[in-house]
């Protein structure tokens, strides 16, 4: 992979993000990290915009919910996969508009599913646009 | 006439009450004070004017019956009319002497000191007479019989004067006595009208300001054929006012259950939202370290007591993790998913589940079973969580071990109708007087590390189903939980 994926993880916990980082990276991802939503909005604005969004929704400052529907007006064509506890909220309107929706847990590799997932659908569908 | 609305009813009740009773005694006392009066001045006139009358009366007519015998004497000389004489002019003297003694009017007296004066020379003339006529002096005697008939008519003049005077003075009693009469009748008629009109405005307040209102309300609290049977308005009413304070009490008292009941549930909703906050706090973390268990499990080669040591840790994390989210979805709103179900067969799912336990405590379970029981509308889950809770509850209460019975029953109750019944009994040491009252309440617990919630959650759920959880307990003699859950379809 010459030019690999950038992947934005936003969790409000510094060790879940390295740890997914490092899990990431093993699988030939790059990775920018975001602490809280504000973190997630200058990365978007002001920083190189990331190929795929990795979010939970459990931000203690501002509501994850609020700032998952201003990532989806704002860039709606980065693809995103809510990676929560927050198990009630997959059915809320916003996270239905999300591309994937997994619980979190211990092993991680229910996520490098699901990102490989989206990444290749996006692939084909920016391909099919193409043609 | 804004003034005249501002007294209250009683009081304007009152005053017209008052006045009434004024008038009357006012007429009472009036025809006692005038018969009083009327009755002196009637003992007045019969005791002297009439004695004085009569004697006036009888004056005269003695002094005309001695007219005559003087005469008669002189033509034939028998002396039988002198006595007879003699016995008119005593009687004369009889009446004056009375009409003196009750006559203290001065005109009177002034006429019958002339009567006697005139009387006594006429007497004193006429003894003369006699004389000479006894003496054969008959020119002489006859000469002074003529003068002396003078001094008769004269005295006889006197006589009817005096008389005439006492039947004027009679006639002045009698008009006066007339007169006062009158008056009292009018006195008496205008008191008389003022009761009346009184007691018809009397009447006339009792009608619009007490008797119709009273009708009214009590036409509006009540049934007609209430009214028409008993046929009092204020007895109706008073029912109903009592009905109506005894309502009013109840709903006090409800009023001041459910402010509490409000507070209690409000204290447990903040705490509550709390315990959530803290458990999805504790997630992440948690998570966190899960993560990183994992990884190491991946990557590390770890001697036999390492492994051991490693999967201990990831165990106990799975249990804390098991808590959490055991709590996580219990704090979630969940919606009753009720469905027909046979109780018998939610609690055969609780032993199943608490076997373990109940071997734990050395509890043996009795089932008593009846055939026939009715289905009833509830959320399996949450029933489960009801028995749960009431079987742990007394286990833990059994320390030594003991026997729990569960019977299920089918019966009608008041206000539920048909319903289906469990009891859940144990033979532990039951409780006293003030930890039953308290156990049903949130945050009340017995237990070192109870939450204190377990029964006020197991009542909650057993009210959502329509049902009511009672609790029977006494010192020594066990406890039993009696739960009433209405039968579907109200069979």
């Amino acid at each position: 992979m010459n030019n690999p994926l950038l992947i934005l993880i936003a969790d409000p916990n510094p060790f879940v993000r390295s740890f997914l980082a490092r899990e990431l990276s093993a699988q030939g991802y790059s990775t920018v990290e975001a602490g809280s939503g504000k973190e997630i909005l200058a990365q978007l604005y002001l920083k190189t915009l990331p190929d795929l969004l990795v979010m939970e929704l459990d931000f203690p400052v501002s509501v994850g919910l609020m700032v998952l529907e201003k990532v989806q007006n704002l860039v709606p064509t980065v693809p995103q996969i809510i990676y929560t506890h927050f198990t009630e909220y997959e059915n809320h309107p916003s996270v239905r508009k999300a591309d994937d929706f997994i619980e979190k847990n211990e092993d991680p590799s229910d996520l490098l599913h699901s990102i490989s997932e989206v990444t290749r659908m996006y692939k084909a569908n920016t391909l099919r646009m193409k043609d | 006439m804004a003034r005249w609305r501002s007294p209250g009813i009683s009081t304007r009740i009152f005053i017209n009450l008052f006045m009434l009773l004024c008038a009357t005694f006012a007429i009472g006392l009036t025809s006692i004070w005038y018969s009083v009066q009327f009755n002196a001045m009637l003992n007045q006139v019969i005791e002297k004017d009439m004695e004085a009358l009569q004697a006036s009366r009888e004056m005269e007519t003695e002094l005309a019956s001695q007219k005559g015998f003087v005469t008669y004497y002189f033509l034939d000389g028998d002396p039988k009319w002198l006595n007879e004489l003699s016995v008119h002019r005593r009687s004369f003297m009889k009446w004056f002497q009375q009409a003196v003694e009750v006559d203290q009017n001065p005109e009177h007296r002034i006429l019958l000191e002339q009567i006697h004066e005139t009387y006594k020379r006429y007497i004193a003339d006429k003894d003369k007479v006699i004389a000479l006529y006894q003496t054969g002096d008959r020119k002489a005697g006859e000469a002074l019989h003529w003068k002396v008939r003078e001094k008769f008519f004269e005295l006889n003049d006197i006589c009817l004067r005096y008389k005439q005077a006492n039947e004027l003075n009679m006639q002045q009693v009698r008009d006066e006595s007339h007169s006062r009469l009158q008056r009292i009748s009018v006195v008496v008629v205008i008191f008389m009208s003022t009761a009346l009109v009184l007691g018809v405005l009397l009447v006339f307040f009792m009608f619009t300001q007490v008797l119709i209102p009273i009708r009214q309300l009590s036409q509006k609290t009540a049934m007609d054929d209430e009214i028409n049977s008993s046929g009092n308005e204020v007895r109706v009413l008073s029912n109903h006012v009592r009905g109506l304070m005894e309502n009013m009490d109840r709903a006090r008292s409800e009023l001041e259950q459910s402010q509490a009941m409000l507070v209690n549930s409000e204290k447990m909703a903040l705490v509550g939202k709390l315990a959530t906050e803290v458990a999805h706090s504790i997630r992440n973390p948690m998570t966190s370290i899960n993560m990183r268990l994992f990884s190491l499990k991946r990557n590390l080669e770890l001697t036999d007591f390492q492994k051991e040591d490693f999967e201990v840790v990831s165990a106990e994390m799975r249990r804390l993790d098991n808590i959490v989210s055991n709590f996580l979805e219990f704090s979630k709103p969940h919606k009753l998913k009720k469905q027909q179900i046979n109780i018998s067969r939610v609690i055969d799912m609780t032993l199943d589940l608490l076997c373990y336990r109940l071997e734990l405590h050395s509890v043996s379970v009795v089932r008593k079973q009846s055939a026939d029981l009715p289905p009833i509308e509830a959320d399996p889950e949450l029933l489960k969580e009801v028995f749960v809770n009431l079987m742990v509850n007394a286990c833990e209460a059994m320390e030594d071990g003991g026997e729990i019975v569960i019977r299920e029953e089918a019966a009608f109750v008041e206000n539920i109708g048909w319903a289906v019944l469990v009891k859940v009994s144990d033979n532990g040491p039951g409780m006293s007087e003030e930890v039953r009252t308290r156990v049903l309440e949130p945050f009340e617990t017995t237990k070192a590390n109870g939450t204190g919630l377990g029964l006020f959650i197991a009542v909650r759920i057993v009210e959502e189903h329509g049902g009511t959880l009672e609790l029977h307990s006494k010192e020594d003699e066990g406890t039993t939980f009696i739960m009433t859950f209405p039968a579907a379809g109200g069979q």
